[in-house]
């Protein structure tokens, strides 16, 4: 049998929240369960990003309010049972559903904007008449999301929905080659502005992440392989596995960029707006090319082969166009 | 025991003046309330009013329906508070079971670092699956100043804050997401021209006017072109450059300049194409990322400036 409202000594505090924030989550939650007949604590919990003992919590101080005289049945009638059932009677004054804040909203219009641009997504006209509709109630466009729309993105992302195996070129700018592989999308996903696949990657035996503009030509194989079920994860930009060298260098001002745009750690920022950094470096390439593309507004300090790595990539550079110099004179 | 003994927890306050308001059929003048609730609200007449104005604020803002109304009669000239029912899930009630759904799709596959999106669509009704998805968008929405500068665009209130070490006041016209940056269409007051303001840089919090200060935006403003696309336009005007691409590149580029941009293609793979060169920082950005894989070809001003900037660097002029 299920004992009503036992599980209140379940309740742990995990510091406070504010009065408004816990009365908001019940004006939230109550019309939820009233609507559905009834729930657990755990579904509200995962439903609404809060967690059990958050729930059991707003729905404690719910359950202690109604009308003067505040008789037994004066009371707003939830209960939730030892087993994590909750049950709540309609009531006049809780069970219609609040106005969305302007932060839902904000939050609710990102992503249908964002979703929008999906492969799969894009001609839904469920989401676009869903999106319509809130232009419509917000009075006009005034939040607009363009992500990236990658040449291959359906492809690779078809491939990994069916566990097709492609062939690609693909190009390297940290290494400055572009090579031939036969891979097998996992996973895709954006980040930062791109689109990434988590890939088996025939070349290297190993799973590897691939930037999805960088592909320059896709074939699919026809061979397909098992789909492995697993979740979309951020990349782990450079395998920071001690492995690598890391370079100790000083940012002006001006170029903030670098540490807005690369994973950098032990950041200090100065007074004067420039940076303190380190930054593992994942090819001499990629730091030549960083340290050309900020020019004098970086100076790298250690290790010492890479202090004039600028320099050095400037001279590559520079001798390009002095030798076509020289053949136009 | 019960409310008395829990008077002053001000969230059951707060629930117990909606319970009253929601169940009496009749607006509730502030006397009426405090017969009923006066223990909740203690004892003087002035804590009362002030505690039951920031309950009503408070409710309001969380998004309940207080109104408010004048009475006649034999109550003439009081205020009397009821609950609007008209104010109760207007989107909520306009959208259909299949595009809740939709929305309930997208909250699986995209994420925005805050559980706001999320909470809207179970809120209209829908239920998230967390399925283990093979594909998922992360677009970064976690800054506290963005729904504030959103309420700001919807309610067309003036915005000041704090941006490259400048005060700035602007009327904000909408938010826009590109590249992994959020960036805040707007026209600023003080420089008199349409501006786009990333949101990271904004130091500090942004303080929205009050709505008597309510400004238009112009009618023809369209957000989506707020922004140029090329960063390399950024600064208006027109001038290019011709540039060679290594064949190794020559794709990637020819992707992204487009058809057009592509005015020669040599036998040997590599490409010319024209980008506009008037943002010299974004111009010498993009340029060197290909380090010895491109060249510009002309005019021969920014040609020699280019030089200029790669003999500044070999010779560690810093």
């Amino acid at each position: 049998m299920r004992g009503r409202n036992s599980w209140r000594r379940h309740i742990r505090k995990r510091g406070p929240r504010s009065a408004k924030v816990r009365v908001q989550n019940a004006l939230h939650i109550m019309p939820w369960v009233m609507e559905r007949g009834g729930s657990t604590v755990e579904e509200i919990a995962q439903q609404f990003g809060l967690t059990k003992e958050e729930v059991l919590e707003d729905l404690s101080t719910a359950m202690v309010c109604g009308v003067p005289p505040y008789g037994g049945g004066d009371m707003i009638d939830i209960v939730v049972f030892e087993d994590g059932t909750v049950e709540a009677s309609p009531s006049q004054s809780f069970y219609r559903t609040l106005e969305l804040t302007h932060v839902e909203i904000f939050g609710l219009s990102v992503l249908a904007d964002a979703a929008a641009q999906l492969p799969g997504m894009r001609r839904d006209k469920r989401l676009a008449s869903a999106i319509a509709k809130l232009r419509d109630f917000l009075g006009g466009d005034v939040v607009d999301v363009e992500t990236e729309q990658a040449t291959y993105l359906d492809v690779v992302w078809e491939a990994a929905e069916k566990g097709q195996k492609l062939e690609i070129e693909y190009l390297s700018p940290s290494k400055d080659v572009a090579t031939q592989r036969t891979i097998t999308p996992r996973t895709v996903f954006s980040d930062a502005g791109h689109w990434y696949t988590v890939a088996d990657d025939d070349l290297s035996n190993e799973s590897r992440t691939f930037r999805i503009d960088r592909i320059q030509d896709v074939r699919v194989t026809g061979e397909t392989v098992e789909i492995i079920a697993t979740t979309a994860l951020a990349p782990l930009w450079f395998p920071d596995d001690g492995t690598l060298p890391v370079v100790r260098a000083h940012l002006k001002a001006a170029a903030a960029w670098v540490v807005e745009s690369y994973p950098c750690r032990d950041v200090t920022e100065n007074d004067d707006g420039s940076f303190e950094i380190s930054i593992v470096v994942n090819s001499p390439h990629w730091l030549g090319r960083l340290a050309l593309r900020a020019g004098s507004n970086i100076v790298i300090s250690k290790p010492v082969e890479f202090i004039d790595i600028a320099q050095r990539t400037a001279q590559t550079v520079l001798s390009r166009y002095l030798v076509a110099s020289e053949s136009a004179d | 025991m019960m409310a008395n003994s829990k008077q002053r927890d001000p969230a059951e306050r707060m629930l117990n003046l909606l319970a009253l308001l929601g169940n009496n059929a009749q607006p509730q003048t502030l006397e009426q309330i405090m017969d009923q609730m006066g223990a909740e609200y203690g004892a003087s007449d002035e804590g009362r009013r002030t505690s039951f104005e920031r309950d009503k604020a408070s409710l309001r803002d969380m998004g309940v329906p207080i109104s408010k109304i004048v009475l006649s009669g034999d109550a003439a000239g009081k205020t009397a508070y009821f609950l609007d029912k008209k104010g109760y899930g207007k989107l909520a009630s306009r959208l259909t079971t299949d595009e809740i759904k939709a929305l309930q799709e997208a909250a699986t596959m995209v994420q925005i670092d805050t559980e706001w999106g999320r909470r809207a669509v179970v809120r209209l009704g829908g239920v998230i699956d967390d399925h283990v998805g093979f594909g998922t968008m992360h677009l970064g929405a976690g800054s506290l100043a963005l729904p504030e500068l959103w309420r700001a665009t919807n309610e067309c209130r003036v915005v000041s804050m704090r941006y490259n070490a400048k005060d700035r006041t602007v009327h904000p016209y909408g938010l826009l997401s590109r590249d992994g940056y959020w960036y805040l269409g707007a026209y600023d007051l003080s420089r008199q021209e349409e501006v786009v303001f990333r949101v990271d840089r904004i130091q500090g919090d942004v303080r929205i006017g009050s709505t008597a200060q309510a400004f238009v935006r112009r009618a023809d403003y369209k957000l989506a072109d707020a922004m140029p696309v090329d960063a390399k336009l950024f600064d208006g005007a027109s001038e290019q450059a011709i540039v060679r691409i290594d064949k190794v590149l020559a794709v990637t580029v020819a992707r992204e300049v487009g058809n057009s941009g592509v005015i020669t293609k040599h036998p040997n793979g590599d490409i010319d194409v024209q980008v506009s060169c008037v943002n010299r920082v974004a111009f010498r950005a993009w340029l060197f990322a290909m380090v010895d894989r491109a060249e510009v070809i002309s005019p021969p001003n920014i040609r020699q400036e280019v030089i200029g900037w790669l003999n500044e660097v070999a010779a560690g002029n810093r």
